[in-house]
């Protein structure tokens, strides 16, 4: 099963992802946060090619930090990466990488187009499973 | 003592409005909620609220109880109205505990106008005061962009500094709690990007739960309390409720990473990583307080900006002068912040960290931490309710430094998700809904609208009724909402 669904949360909004790769775990989680925060047919052009890398220890954090960058670009910067090129996470030795590249598009009308403010992706309950191939995850955004 | 359940928990009703959770293993402390029979009913059925309230009580230090207010709901490492005090020396200081919105706070002014005065131009009103005051998602340019070292002056000084460039009088810093600055603070260790955040949404409201609105004094309970205050029958006030912004969110953010690994280094293990936490005197501690701190004075000075553009509006809006319109600051007061308090504990008084998450101070008569005008009555604790029904204004009382380390409520606090809030409004006009109550709203957007109308919530009434019937705080006023703008 692949895919992300919302979750009830009585402040605030949360997601469920599903994948059947650590990847793809990440790309739907990315889907999803953006289908919280942005109008489905919102109009952006295009700014450059976005690529960043990111180190941490264990998958929670990774998902954290990568999900934290991308809102910092689309709340602060009014950006949105569309489409994803590629994405590449690998655990070496204590440590694991990920490489991610995009094309990065300037929202044309941010005030219509973001429809939820969110202030930060939280670490409330924040857990990467694996159980036979499916990765799973909870993520709660404080809104 | 009526003994209930709750997971592996015994739970105690310790009176009518009061309910106590027992320590057990890892925690530090017993934990208390603050609530109606029916209302916590509701929490044991909900679960997560009362989780938290029972996470919170591990933290390292804590002292007495992990306490919940009846405003209580699901919120991130603490429920949003918590209280917790950790020992000063021997504590931890958590962001969990203070939230995303640093010094989100509420603010209310008097006017000397009554209902009558504005009735006819209270549509054009709020329109105007929705124009010059920006709301919704990403707001900025309220008033012109600071450069950084302005913004770092500004974070240290707090409201004094945006007084001394012509935004407000010196006279709204003896009402705004701690003077509108913590003098900890230290802009040199705030983050470029928050920042960068900061730079250009002085004056600005947000979206959500954010809001300005035009009350109409509708009751008074105390009217001893209420002309200490100047507060009168039909009178017109303005409350603010709003925060740290952009700012406020990106230092918390960048202060969780730290706390992350610093919970990890001083081996504090807790239920829930969102409670990430530092000993208060280790460098993390000590740096967390003052980039808060910051954060803090950045939200004191943008409710002083708010309040200086409305006092411009009403101005304009109703051909009226300085002296007619009598714009006064009653009191602000945070409900979002971590602070060094003095409060006695078996018996001696010790130096403590209050983490208010979702909860007022509400300080006695006589504290010397509240303005001179107030230390007869006790310090004004202002709760606002939804945008259709009511807000209070409150006082603090020697049973809430007793009981609760001088907190109270904050709000009604939500009863639907924002989910449930948007299916329940499906095919209404809200905005005409709360015109045929005779309330006047501007808002960015239905989405907003749907998210925030009043069955959403919880009846503020029965919230503060706990607070006030517990002895916590005193009833002054009931404000009615005219006029509301939100994000």
């Amino acid at each position: 099963m692949n895919g992300f669904r919302e979750i009830k949360h009585t402040a605030d909004i949360g997601l469920e992802v599903h994948a059947n790769s650590i990847e793809k775990l990440f790309i739907f989680a990315l889907n999803g946060y953006y289908k919280l925060a942005l109008f489905d047919n919102y109009s952006s052009s295009v700014a450059s090619e976005f690529n960043f890398s990111l180190i941490e220890t264990n998958y929670e954090d990774l998902l954290i930090t990568f999900l934290s960058e991308l809102n910092y670009l689309l709340m602060v910067k009014n950006q949105v990466i569309n489409p994803i090129h590629s994405i590449e996470i690998l655990r070496n030795n204590h440590k694991i990488f990920l490489d991610f590249k995009g094309q990065l598009n300037n929202l044309v009308n941010p005030d219509k187009d973001i429809t939820t403010e969110i202030k930060a992706v939280t670490y409330h309950q924040v857990k990467v499973t694996e159980d036979d191939g499916i990765f799973k995850t909870k993520i709660f955004f404080d809104i | 003592m009526r003994e209930l359940r709750f997971l592996d928990h015994s739970v105690y009703q310790i009176h009518e409005n009061l309910f106590e959770i027992q320590q057990t293993r890892q925690m530090q402390s017993p934990a208390r909620i603050y609530a109606s029979e029916a209302m916590f009913n509701d929490l044991l059925n909900e679960a997560e609220p009362l989780k938290q309230v029972i996470n919170v009580a591990h933290l390292p230090g804590i002292q007495k109880y992990s306490l919940a207010m009846p405003d209580i709901h699901w919120g991130y490492g603490f429920p949003i109205g918590g209280v917790a005090a950790t020992d000063w020396n021997d504590g931890v200081i958590s962001p969990g505990g203070v939230g995303y919105d640093i010094n989100c706070g509420v603010r209310l002014a008097s006017t000397g106008l009554q209902q009558s005065d504005i009735q006819n131009k209270l549509a054009k009103l709020t329109q105007e005061l929705f124009k010059a005051i920006p709301t919704g998602v990403g707001s900025s340019h309220a008033i012109r962009k600071l450069n950084k070292n302005e913004l770092k002056s500004a974070l240290k000084q707090g409201v004094s500094w945006f007084i001394n460039q012509g935004y407000g009088k010196s006279e709204d810093i003896e009402h705004t709690e701690e003077k509108g600055f913590l003098s900890w603070a230290d802009p040199s260790i705030i983050s470029e990007r928050a920042l960068e955040r900061g730079q250009n949404q002085m004056g600005t409201l947000g979206s959500g739960n954010h809001f300005l609105e035009i009350d109409v004094v509708d009751k008074i309970y105390d009217p001893v309390a209420a002309e200490v205050m100047d507060i009168f029958e039909k009178q017109i006030l303005l409350l603010i409720h709003t925060g740290s912004r952009g700012f406020g969110y990106q230092v918390c953010d960048d202060s969780l990473r730290v706390m992350s690994k610093a919970a990890q280094k001083y081996k504090i293990s807790l239920p829930d990583r969102q409670l990430a936490s530092a000993p208060i005197q280790s460098t993390e501690g000590q740096n967390y307080l003052a980039a808060m701190a910051a954060a803090a004075n950045f939200a004191w000075s943008n409710r002083q900006v708010i309040m200086h553009l409305a006092n411009r509006v009403m101005k304009r809006v109703l051909s009226i002068s300085e002296s007619e319109l009598d714009f006064k600051l009653i009191y602000d007061v945070s409900h979002n912040i971590a602070k060094k308090e003095n409060h006695q504990i078996e018996g001696k008084q010790k130096t403590v960290c209050v983490h208010r998450k979702g909860a007022t101070r509400a300080l006695p008569p006589g504290s010397s931490d509240i303005p001179r005008k107030y230390k007869s009555i006790g310090q004004p604790v202002l709760i606002p309710g939804d945008m259709g029904r009511y807000s209070f204004v409150c006082t603090g009382t020697n049973k809430a430094l007793d009981e609760t380390f001088g907190s109270a409520c904050h709000g009604a606090g939500r009863l639907l998700s924002r989910t449930q809030a948007k299916r329940a409004a499906k095919n209404r006009d809200l905005f005409k809904e709360m015109s045929k109550q005779g309330i006047v709203v501007q808002a960015k957007g239905k989405g907003t609208m749907a998210e925030e109308m009043p069955e959403a919530y919880k009846d503020v009434t029965n919230v503060v009724n706990i607070m006030h019937d517990s002895g916590i705080c005193n009833k002054v006023a009931r404000l009615k909402p005219l006029g509301v703008i939100k994000g």
